[in-house]
């Protein structure tokens, strides 16, 4: 199945992302970072709506741009990028809220059957990592490229 | 003969149309999820990752 993304402009050292997403609330330019953590081994993943008042990132915005599919995608997308760059560490990414953390689950949900195939995909229960499966619930993901 | 990628080939890829954009490297020094990441940090600190896969 197709499914459509957004274009991305990268930094020069594919970690930091924005695209515009486009539906009946307008143009919203959201962000996607790839954070270098005190563990050199890990990159969290951070994405939000840029806002154009505070010149900040708002990582508890939900737009409602009726293109949630498409931004998952190209979120999905950006990953793949950064480990195209940096095919040796794992992705960490949690929600800011519950909220965000099952919209995170339904993305990685959504993309799966795919995912599995290209990644070693992991749920967070607590301090533990254990294998991603659909249905669960988890505080956080984690992501190993597959080679 | 070379066949054209067309847009359908294209958005059928993994990895989105991206483009560099040098005017985000005046960002990179500014954080802009710094509470995401003091939350990723304080969860590393006591977390057991799984192993790391190595490649073959």
């Amino acid at each position: 199945m197709r499914i459509e993304k957004y274009p991305l402009k990268a930094e020069s050292r594919f970690t930091r992302f924005e695209f515009i997403s486009e539906g009946p609330k307008g143009e919203i330019r959201k962000r996607i970072e790839f954070q270098e953590t005190t563990n050199s081994d890990v990159y969290n993943l951070a994405f939000g709506d840029f806002n154009p008042q505070t010149r900040g990132i708002d990582d508890l915005a939900t737009s409602d741009n009726g293109d949630t599919e498409k931004v998952l995608a190209t979120v999905a997308g950006a990953v793949y990028t950064f480990f195209d760059k940096y095919p040796d560490v794992f992705v960490y990414a949690t929600g800011s809220t519950k909220a965000r953390t099952r919209l995170y689950r339904m993305g990685m949900t959504r993309f799966y059957d795919k995912m599995k195939k290209d990644f070693y995909l992991y749920g967070q229960v607590g301090d533990d990592f254990v294998e991603f499966e659909i249905g669960a619930e988890y505080d956080g993901f984690l992501a190993q490229r597959r080679f | 003969m070379r066949v054209m990628k067309t847009v359908k080939d294209i958005s059928n890829q993994n990895v989105p149309f991206v483009t560099i954009d040098k005017s985000l490297d005046k960002l990179r020094d500014k954080i802009f999820f710094s509470e995401k990441l003091e939350k990723a940090n304080k969860v590393l600190s006591t977390a057991k990752l799984p192993n790391k896969k190595r490649s073959c």
